[in-house]
């Protein structure tokens, strides 16, 4: 009580040992804290670096990540074969044929392959054009061990019969089609059954 | 690294470098060079935090972005499980809603009700009503059948179906018949965990 401020701080200045210890004891401290600190964000971050890679790393090539790309890669190639087998032009069967046996592979190549005389023969003479719009597509089923997958696909189909070389009126037929689709090593995916969804009397 | 042994280091380094014109002799030397490797140490393990702090949120967003922007955002057939579960129950849910019998209309009507939810529930309630109002008098049955599925996208509750849709009525006591078959991409969105169709679009 009443005691000057200065007599207070006079009282360390004067006390040099003690002030010393003191400002050492604030400067270790200072710094021993901060290497603490320094040390526990650190091991904290490199617990996250470790956390975050595996997660990045196996949603990008974890089991999850292959099962995701080949399902998209079915669907893409799936959309592609619906069109192709649903195209087929008089004009330029040779070509169209080409294209359904380069889609195809098993039992559906070996189909075409037998049947490409026939194919031919029928489409010249009926002298039909048809093409196809894919309206959507999706994948049923996908089993990447053994590399099958089962899509289904909506595809508006435009034919135009050429009759005494006049084309007659386009007809557009909504096809509903589903196909069994097989991975090649070589060549990615391609159709091993294709046919039309039939009516299922419910 | 103690901290309790290096503050004792500290203090008496301050206290020699405080003993002005006492040239350092040996042991100062020493704890100075003690102090240093102490700021050193400091340093080295400031600039390692900020390096893996800095590369932890690199790869945080990294995955982030792969995770909602990437293929795994679409878990269709990714997980198995929830996969069959959008199918079985929207494909149930699809034969619910466009299958009636005139004989049993209020309890055709309850059902499709609790397999619908959002956008989908005024549309339902739309065709439903001329249903009501007609069905009795044609003695009008209308059944319907799945044949195929597909599944574009099952992302969190919400999902988006490629359903190939087959229907079959009969009216009156002749039972006469008419079949239609369709393409509907269906959206389905789960609420309390079961799966209800939000939206259908016939394509």
């Amino acid at each position: 009580m009443g005691m000057p401020a200065h007599a207070f701080s006079g009282w360390v200045l004067r006390s040099s040992p003690m002030r010393v210890r003191l400002a050492g004891l604030a400067g270790a401290d200072r710094v021993s804290i901060a290497t603490w600190v320094a040390a526990a964000v650190a091991a904290a971050g490199l617990a996250a670096v470790l956390a975050f890679g595996t997660l990045w790393w196996t949603a990008t090539h974890g089991p999850d990540a292959d099962v995701a790309a080949a399902r998209d890669g079915a669907l893409v190639a799936a959309r592609q074969i619906a069109v192709n087998l649903q195209t087929l032009d008089y004009a330029t069967v040779d070509k169209g044929l080409d294209i359904w046996q380069a889609s195809a592979t098993g039992p559906l190549l070996e189909e075409f392959t037998k049947n490409r005389q026939q194919y031919a023969d029928q489409i010249r003479a009926v002298q039909t054009t048809t093409s196809a719009r894919l309206v959507d597509a999706a994948l049923s089923d996908i089993d990447t061990a053994t590399g099958k997958a089962k899509a289904i696909a909506a595809v508006d189909v435009s034919t135009v019969q050429t009759v005494n070389g006049v084309p007659s009126p386009l007809v557009i037929k909504q096809v509903r089609i589903q196909l069994d689709l097989v991975h090649t090593p070589d060549a990615g995916w391609k159709a091993a059954a294709a046919g039309a969804i039939r009516f299922e009397n419910p | 690294m103690p901290p309790a042994d290096q503050t004792d280091t500290t203090v008496d380094s301050d206290h020699d470098q405080l003993d002005a014109g006492t040239p350092p002799d040996g042991e100062t030397g020493q704890r100075g060079g003690g102090a240093r490797r102490r700021v050193r140490l400091l340093a080295t393990l400031g600039v390692a935090s900020v390096v893996l702090v800095a590369a932890a949120v690199v790869l945080a967003v990294g995955n982030h972005a792969a995770r909602a922007n990437g293929a795994l955002a679409n878990q269709a057939f990714v997980d198995p499980a929830a996969t069959a579960d959008v199918v079985g129950q929207i494909s149930t849910a699809i034969k619910t809603v466009y299958s009636y019998d005139y004989r049993a209309l209020a309890a055709n009507e309850a059902a499709a009700k609790a397999v619908i939810t959002g956008k989908f529930v005024d549309e339902f309630a739309q065709t439903f009503e001329p249903v009501k109002q007609l069905a009795p008098a044609q003695q009008a049955v209308l059944t319907t059948a799945v044949p195929a599925v597909g599944v574009a996208l099952l992302r969190g509750d919400r999902a988006r179906l490629l359903m190939m849709v087959d229907q079959r009525g009969t009216r009156g006591q002749s039972q006469q018949l008419a079949g239609a078959t369709a393409r509907l991409v269906v959206d389905a969105q789960r609420v309390d965990g079961r799966w209800k169709i939000a939206e259908v679009t016939p394509e």
